[in-house]
């Protein structure tokens, strides 16, 4: 992502922002709330446009596609606060994860991933998703991100509104799929965990990118430490 | 149902979907003459509350003249929000080409073309939609009687109409 300028009406929520998600990395962004994060995420998806500036993906320019065919270069979406359909079961959320032309001929074969990745969701495929616990529907929107078959995965504030020990697992849900060759850019509040898991990271402070380096570098970074951290 | 929760969820799909966006936009006539019909009803309904309730007293004409926007909003909101649901429902069945063409005349052919019904967040439903509405039939019954076939009459209406144009 090259110089991308984002503006609503004249408020300007990122300001020449360049960063470079590698592949098979984990990526994290971190910043206050009213950052930039969520815009940035729904920048490169193709839901808001950029102004000015420039988004590459695996050598094609993305930056006026629509929203369904950056989808269909690999590039998958798990939203903030989960986004699941909740009048639909978990096995139907799982086919319109499963919609895009470059999922669907191997769409059997990732549904059994899935549910071998997540077994609850198996267990409940026939349940319809908004009776599901909130790590379940956490589950099941990281399962229809993955039916798409996604080589980058964007999660959105993935531990909102969840109990720690659920926190933990969809963590760790994150590093298996980076395990597993997905290329990972992670948005987050809680800074101290994004950090520790990514390799690297980019600070957003009203809409521009103030500190980059290595998660690892960050962590120990005193003005992140007193800024985002409390230490 | 939390609405509290829901209804922001819901506000989030419609931003980030394209499929539910679209399926509103192409349908942006019919979707807003509904919306009108939903807000002539929460006017309605709020005025026969605000009449009913404060009557001649003027306290509490005032006391109902200060809450009567947010029960006018309340009601146009609690209504969106299961409208909406409700469109959602039905662009995902066409994403999931779960649309049938109904076989049946009367009320099962009726049913067919309605879809899945959206949920229900009964507590705000009773409190802004039927008991302004039993308000309103307290002041008349006649308009109340025409504010509910209104508000069923429009999504039957949304229905048909969505059939024959899309």
């Amino acid at each position: 992502m090259e110089q991308l300028d984002l503006f609503y009406g004249d408020a300007q929520a990122l300001d020449r922002v360049s960063l470079e998600v590698p592949k098979g990395e984990i990526v994290a962004i971190v910043g206050a709330n009213g950052a930039g994060k969520s815009s940035l995420i729904r920048t490169i998806a193709g839901i808001e446009r950029a102004r000015s500036g420039r988004i590459r993906f695996a050598g094609n320019d993305i930056t006026a596609l629509d929203p369904h065919r950056i989808c269909n270069l690999g590039i998958g979406q798990v939203a903030e606060g989960r986004q699941v359909f909740p009048s639909l079961t978990v096995l139907e959320n799982l086919e319109v994860g499963a919609m895009l032309p470059r999922a669907r001929a191997r769409s059997r074969r990732t549904l059994d991933e899935v549910f071998a990745m997540f077994p609850r969701l198996g267990e409940r495929r026939d349940q319809l998703a908004g009776t599901l616990s909130g790590g379940e529907q956490q589950m099941l929107a990281i399962g229809r991100c993955l039916m798409g078959a996604p080589e980058l995965v964007m999660f959105d504030e993935p531990s909102l509104g969840l109990a720690p020990v659920v926190v933990q697992e969809v963590l760790h849900t994150i590093r298996v799929l980076n395990r597993r060759g997905i290329t990972v850019l992670l948005v987050e509040q809680n800074v101290a965990v994004s950090l520790r898991i990514s390799q690297r990271a980019y600070v957003l402070e009203n809409g521009r990118i103030v500190m980059s380096g290595s998660g690892e570098e960050l962590l120990h970074n005193d003005r992140v430490r007193q800024a985002y951290l409390g230490l | 149902m939390d609405i509290l929760v829901e209804a922001p969820n819901l506000l989030r799909r419609y931003q980030n979907g394209e499929a539910f966006r679209r399926y509103v936009d192409d349908r942006a006539p019919l979707v807003l003459a509904v919306a009108a019909v939903f807000l002539m009803f929460s006017l309605a309904t709020t005025t026969g509350a605000v009449v009913s309730i404060g009557g001649t007293h003027s306290l509490l004409v005032l006391l109902m003249l200060v809450l009567s926007p947010f029960l006018l909003a309340g009601t146009f909101l609690t209504l969106g929000f299961m409208f909406f649901s409700w469109l959602e429902n039905r662009s995902l069945a066409l994403t999931l080409a779960r649309v049938k063409k109904p076989a049946r005349r009367g009320r099962r052919g009726l049913r067919e073309r309605l879809g899945d019904l959206p949920p229900i967040p009964w507590l705000p439903v009773v409190v802004f939609v039927a008991a302004p509405l039993a308000l309103l039939a307290v002041v008349s019954v006649a308009a109340a009687a025409l504010m509910l076939f209104f508000a069923a009459a429009a999504p039957v209406a949304y229905a048909w109409l969505e059939r024959r144009v899309w």
